[in-house]
């Protein structure tokens, strides 16, 4: 039996646990699959095949024994390579890492989907020390997107979303600092969700801007991105009987946004029946709040590292971190005062809706040499910007969920679906019943490309 | 005497013993001016927030 190297994780871990189908034959076409297409998008940076062989060999004789193999038996999955994985150097996608000691352990969120059953394919592209929206690294290459390969797949995350995209892998892990999964998300056409703070655990990932960190999965449905969750996260989720209170955000959430992004957003108010509209409190100043504490936390970070091999790194990193480092003090401690004053304002906000919905990027995904996008009625440099609406909700501290509008045979659009700790089964509840309605959907890429 | 805003630059580096390779000053400099655009957004914004607070003193 052959499922197809795009198969779900739902249908290939019901079929594994029953004995339908081994894992072993699912990692073959998996391996497979990557071998064909990989070259065309340059997700994957390392293919573990005989590490991922004997994990398949264990599933099957899991469910030859009559033990359960777990809730994701011989689903394939992919982490960004910033995760800790046992053997192998955490790179973080630095060439200078390439030899550096190898963990001796799993980072908690790969042995979490270990222990479920999942099976680790391999390392994926990212931006260096994830510093950046576009996954164009200068030693591992360009993440190309698989509905069109001329175009960015987004960053840091930019291998993991493109892999599943493309239907390398179901599912794979990322990681969100300043909108490093909701990016790429909304740029390859499939579902991200960056969680609450601490709400999964950050042991063994290389840090970027520990107050900021986040890690989570990808997925091409909401049912799959909610199974992956479940067995990543330590909160619990509550059902509540109440009608969620949706509305858009306005203001910084509009401006800037191409008619299309805007144009999903209103399919969804209004087949929602919903024209609430809600003000994010000071999100320009969260944007501004959100670079300072990435430049500052980034720069300190790496001072070290700079002082020894500045030259050793992607200079698009390199550069951005040196001025970090040389960022006055002040400047990092009003932004921390900030960030403060700004979560209880959001908090506040949050007392009146559950659900608050926005494009998760301005534009459709520019080509990997556009250099400029239009912010304000002015050329901007289109790589930084890709993160206008992601910024600001990322000091909130609150659980997101970038959702691919359904428009097939066009470039993917996201949307961003942010609530409120405690009320993220509410948002998934929401959330399916748009993906069942047609509103949300992860549109296959054309056939065609990687091929 | 006002300070050059160059030499403050070249005394962070000396501060944090960064020797900074001259590939790198173009680089710097576009991310230290965007740093300072940040800067005077949030500056704006708190400013604008301890105003509001002595006001609400003085209405109570």
């Amino acid at each position: 039996m052959t499922l197809g190297a795009d198969a779900s994780a739902i249908v290939v871990a019901e079929k594994v646990r029953c004995g339908a189908i081994s894992a072993q034959r699912i990692v073959e076409e998996v391996l497979a699959d990557i071998q064909l297409r990989n070259a065309s998008f340059n997700c994957f940076t390392r293919v573990l095949a005989e590490t991922a062989r004997k994990a398949a060999e264990v599933i099957d004789q899991k469910v030859r024994d009559g033990v359960d193999p777990g809730p994701l038996a011989g689903v394939p999955f992919g982490a960004k390579d910033l995760f800790d994985i046992s053997g192998i150097p955490t790179t973080a996608g630095a060439k200078m890492r390439l030899n550096a000691p190898p963990p001796k352990s799993d980072a908690e969120v790969v042995a979490r989907l270990k222990r479920a059953g999942a099976i680790l394919i391999g390392t994926l592209n990212m931006d260096e020390y994830a510093y950046g929206f576009a996954t164009v690294n200068a030693h591992f290459g360009p993440t190309r997107n698989p509905h069109d390969p001329s175009r960015l797949a987004g960053g840091s995350s930019g291998g993991s979303a493109a892999a599943v995209a493309a239907g390398l892998v179901p599912l794979a892990l990322g990681s969100d600092t300043n909108g490093s999964i909701r990016v790429p998300a909304s740029l390859c056409g499939i579902w991200g969700i960056r969680p609450a703070d601490n709400a999964i655990p950050m042991n063994g990932v290389f840090p970027f801007v520990e107050i900021l960190d986040t890690v989570g999965p990808f997925a091409r449905s909401l049912a799959e991105l909610v199974l992956i969750y479940d067995v990543l996260s330590d909160s619990k989720r509550f059902s509540s009987d109440r009608q969620p209170r949706v509305a858009r955000l306005d203001g910084w959430f509009e401006r800037n946004a191409d008619p299309e992004a805007l144009q999903a957003v209103d399919a969804v108010m209004n087949h929602l029946g919903s024209h609430a509209v809600a003000k994010m409190p000071e999100a320009e100043a969260a944007r501004s709040a959100s670079h300072l504490m990435t430049a500052a936390q980034g720069g300190a970070f790496h001072l070290e590292s700079l002082r020894r091999q500045a030259m050793d790194y992607d200079p698009a990193v390199r550069d951005r971190l040196l001025a970090g480092a040389m960022l006055p003090a002040g400047n990092y401690l009003k932004a921390i005062a900030f960030r403060k004053v700004y979560r209880e304002k959001v908090r506040e906000l949050f007392e009146r809706f559950d659900i608050l919905i926005a494009p998760t990027v301005p534009v459709v995904a520019p080509r990997i040499d556009q250099a400029t996008m239009m912010v304000d009625g002015k050329p901007a440099p289109a790589r930084a910007n890709l993160g206008l609406y992601t910024q600001p909700l990322s000091v909130a501290g609150i659980p997101i969920v970038s959702a691919p509008f359904n428009r097939p045979n066009r470039l993917p659009l996201g949307l961003q679906f942010a609530t409120w700790p405690g009320r993220e089964e509410m948002l998934f509840q929401l959330l399916s019943q748009l993906e069942v309605d047609g509103l949300l959907c992860a549109n296959a890429p054309p056939l065609s490309s990687g091929v | 005497m006002q300070s050059d805003p160059k030499s403050f630059q070249i005394d962070a580096s000396k501060l944090l013993d960064l020797r900074i390779p001259e590939a790198c000053v173009t680089g710097i400099e576009t991310s230290l001016e965007l740093l300072r655009t940040h800067a005077r957004i949030l500056d704006a914004y708190v400013v604008q927030m301890e105003i509001g607070t002595i006001q609400d003193e003085e209405l109570v």
